[in-house]
């Protein structure tokens, strides 16, 4: 006999069962919940809710740029600087025009869901600003489950499970359906609008990781460069060891989701009237020679053939360009002063922001 | 796959429901299918974090299994020893290759460099496995017993690698007793509702209390002051060390209270790991109610081994300075640890010989609380900083008598319950959890779901429990 106490064998089993089922019913119940009630943005996200401090702003007309791409976007690219391109004065200092949308571990895939669910009717941009780094194009990329359970739709979880390459992209799908409780939970709690890293930045500055030209930028940029204070170490001592075994055994740069990924983003951009521009981001020497020459290759060519061969505008940084440590945070994520100085370049690279049509 | 996490979640929502068929057959006396499924369940979690460290605890038990075997065969004294000295080199060999070898091989280098002969010597590879210190002491801890003939060895080498990998208890403890935990294995797995809803309401507590009060904590009070000590003044480092203090109660008694919960809901219980420490009236309560299986376990394999209380008054000193100072070292690879250790044995020296004597009126108790407790604080400064020089920044704000900033406010208000939760009597807890255990499934799963979500939102303040780094 079992030693117990209470009712025990199959009552507690289906205890447990039961617990499971209205667990799962509620989660998936929520979620659908949070995502009709325009919540989807709330996700689980490495900055959470920013991208919901962007669906709550008002939008009397369409953005002239926003940038899409994964941390290394979101920290290279300063919309200010964009916007204020050659000393010219934005039309409306209190609504930013140019935006970073940039995510953690985003691959084209992620770049299209954001594109189709978050940039529609009058936030579609006119120019989309993809920029490009390696890992965005390779359909294996190890890091993606990190990215995966943000952008999914309930609807797209059954096929993301399907697709799933192992445990943890099986996982990342599943934590999909919990984005509802998580959202409903995060929204009522204020931070998006409380915590000045997730609302101000975006409402006040277009989002990304730094802004210039404030006092309150200032602010801004000390917290931040206090919180990642160690980041060059970090990553020296954490991320670059593994880097090459971690990134390169399944190195499948535009395989099957990310050319149906880029074909769909074009498709969404002849839709909505958005021109795509495309901007090759740098890489600190140090995270150039981690990476095996074979990849490198591998990116360009695929650059040349999707973009440069399409007739897509490209930015990439001049030949022999040799960037200072004071470029960099850590080996793949600029600083401050990189980013102002990268911006400057891209916009006026690229022309950018282009002048609205008739304006 | 740390508790603190969606996967483990996941984890237990898959590893549960199959568990209790197979539970139905240990019950009816069928071991070996339950063992086996336990001691595949355990691999995945603990492979989870490298696969590389499962061939690191796969080969310590196997050892440590033969040993015991060897030891419990042989009868002669001088063969006993000898069994067990190859035993405790194996463990320490383990334990010492991967923590210590690259502290030894740096301090190497660093005396070396001194004395102006420059060494560059081979570094151990990979980082320290998760866990290392405790399954370590979980084996040590049988081989010992064994040769005290205080236990029977294990039935077979299936228990004795359940024993070492069942995964509540595995990566950060509490430190189980052969004694307490091979006999459950022997015996069907404990069975009932009230069981599965304490189980499962240990786990939601001990989750809650290290998402929403340790980490929250941390991130709201520790670190801002403990990132650059020079900014602030001696009660930006008092409130600090409360703070920290608290984080380290919640998260380790945090986890402690997944681990035992997770173990319940498979059936097998795990001794309670806190006893409400601040309540301590001196540094020696305090260590009995703090990390209960460590400080027991030191106590028995080290502090009594070493004379205990029965050799004189200096003896005593030096057992108890030397079990606190391994203990310290036992936490961690660096002089900060050393540090601590040795504080923490040189306090309870002088408690011993100058302290005041527990005791007296609920005032007297009050103020020696206080005393205790502060005194415990001061020691945390050596965890909390890199180095001698952080250190000596941390205690310089001692002399800056400036207005607290570095705390945020809802740092304090989590600091304000903690110090609430800490204070509530153990059976007002135990009663709650009797309230849980008694709700229909569908309020359980709406309390999980909370739980769940509530560490979500969290969760970017949420990292590894305090306890993974030792």
């Amino acid at each position: 006999m079992s030693e117990g106490a209470g009712p025990g064998g199959a009552a507690v089993t289906r205890r447990g069962i039961s617990v499971l089922a209205v667990l799962f019913a509620g989660a998936v119940g929520l979620t659908a919940l949070s995502d009709a009630l325009g919540l989807r943005w709330a996700e689980p996200q490495r900055w959470p809710t920013d991208l919901l401090a962007f669906a709550d702003l008002p939008m009397p007309s369409r953005p002239a740029v926003v940038i899409v791409g994964s941390s290394r976007a979101s920290m290279a690219l300063i919309p200010g600087e964009i916007e204020r391109c050659g000393g010219a004065a934005p039309p409306d200092p209190s609504a930013p025009q140019v935006y970073n949308l940039g995510r953690a571990y985003t691959t084209l895939i992620e770049v299209e869901q954001l594109a189709r669910g978050l940039l529609s009717g009058p936030r579609a941009p006119r120019v989309l600003l993809v920029a490009l780094d390696p890992e965005a194009i390779d359909a294996h990329n190890p890091r993606r489950p990190g990215a995966l359970r943000g952008g999914l739709a309930l609807s797209d979880v059954p096929g993301a499970l399907v697709e799933a390459r192992g445990l943890r992209e099986g996982l990342a799908a599943l934590r999909a359906l919990t984005r509802g409780p998580e959202a409903l939970l995060r929204v009522a709690s204020g931070r998006h609008r409380a915590d000045p890293r997730l609302g101000w930045l975006m409402r006040a500055e277009g989002g990304g990781q730094w802004c210039t030209g404030s006092p309150a930028c200032v602010d801004q940029n000390l917290d931040f460069k206090a919180v990642m204070a160690d980041s060059w170490e970090r990553v020296e001592r954490e991320v670059l060891p593994d880097w090459r075994a971690a990134q390169t055994p399944a190195w499948a740069p535009g395989a099957g989701p990310i050319a149906a990924a880029w074909a769909g983003l074009r498709a969404w951009a002849a839709e909505n009237d958005v021109e795509i521009v495309v901007v090759e981001l740098p890489f600190s020497e140090v995270w150039r020679s981690a990476a095996p020459p074979e990849i490198w290759a591998d990116y360009a060519d695929w650059i040349d053939q999707n973009v440069t061969q399409q007739g897509i505008p490209l930015y990439r940084e001049p030949a022999g360009r040799k960037g200072r440590r004071a470029d960099w945070l850590d080996p793949d994520h600029m600083s401050e002063l990189g980013a102002t100085g990268l911006s400057r370049r891209v916009c006026a690279g690229l022309g950018l922001p282009r002048p609205a049509a008739g304006g | 796959m740390h508790f603190a996490s969606f996967e483990f979640l996941i984890f237990l929502a898959v590893a549960w429901p199959l568990w209790r068929l197979l539970q139905a057959r240990a019950a009816a006396g069928l071991r070996v299918p339950a063992l086996l499924y336990l001691l595949g369940i355990s691999a995945f979690f603990y492979g989870c974090w490298q696969p590389w460290y499962l061939l690191l605890i796969g080969a310590s038990t196997l050892i440590q299994y033969g040993v015991g075997l060897a030891l419990s065969a042989a009868e002669d004294p001088r063969r006993r020893k000898l069994w067990l000295v190859v035993g405790i080199t194996a463990d320490l060999g383990l334990l010492g290759t991967f923590k210590y070898g690259n502290f030894i091989i740096e301090n190497l280098e660093a005396a070396a460099a001194l004395a102006g002969q420059p060494l560059s010597l081979p570094r151990v590879p990979g980082e320290l496995p998760v866990g290392i210190s405790f399954y370590t002491f979980q084996t040590l801890s049988y081989i010992i017993d064994l040769y005290w003939r205080r236990i029977e060895r294990a039935r077979s080498l299936l228990d004795f690698a359940v024993y070492v990998i069942f995964f509540p208890q595995l990566v950060a403890g509490p430190i189980v007793r052969a004694a307490d935990f091979l006999p459950q294995l022997q015996r069907a797995p404990l069975d009932g509702l009230a069981h599965f809803g304490r189980g499962l309401g240990l786990i939601l507590w001990g989750l809650t209390k290290k998402v929403a009060l340790a980490d929250v904590l941390h991130a709201g009070v520790v670190a801002p002051f403990f990132s650059d000590p020079t900014r602030g003044g001696a009660l930006d480092l008092l409130i600090a060390l409360w703070a920290a203090n608290f984080q380290v109660y919640c998260d380790f008694s945090g986890y402690s209270d997944v681990a035992i919960g997770a173990a319940l809901l498979f059936g097998y219980t795990l001794a309670p790991n806190f006893n409400r420490p601040f309540w301590s009236t001196t540094p020696m309560e305090h260590w009995r109610r703090w990390h209960i299986s460590l400080s027991t376990w030191l106590k028995d394999y080290l502090y009594i081994p070493l004379g205990g209380s029965r050799a004189g008054p200096a003896r005593t000193d030096l057992a108890l300075a030397t079990t606190f100072l391994l203990g310290g070292v036992w936490h961690g690879a660096g002089w900060r640890f050393v540090l601590w250790g040795l504080y923490n044995g040189l306090l309870l020296v002088a408690w011993r010989r100058w302290g005041p004597r527990d005791g007296g009126g609920r005032l007297r108790r009050l103020g020696l609380m206080a005393l205790t407790f502060h005194a415990i604080c001061l020691g945390l400064v050596f965890l909390h900083v890199e180095d001698l020089g952080g250190a000596g920044a941390a205690f310089g704000a001692l002399g800056r008598l400036t207005a607290p900033s570095s705390a945020a406010p809802w740092g304090l208000v989590a600091l304000g319950v903690a110090v609430g939760l800490h204070a509530t009597p153990t059976d007002w807890r135990e009663r709650g959890l009797g309230v849980f255990a008694a709700m229909p499934g569908w309020g359980q799963a709406a309390a999980v779901g909370l739980v769940g979500a509530v560490l979500a939102l969290f969760g970017e303040w949420s990292g590894p429990f305090f306890y993974f780094q030792f």
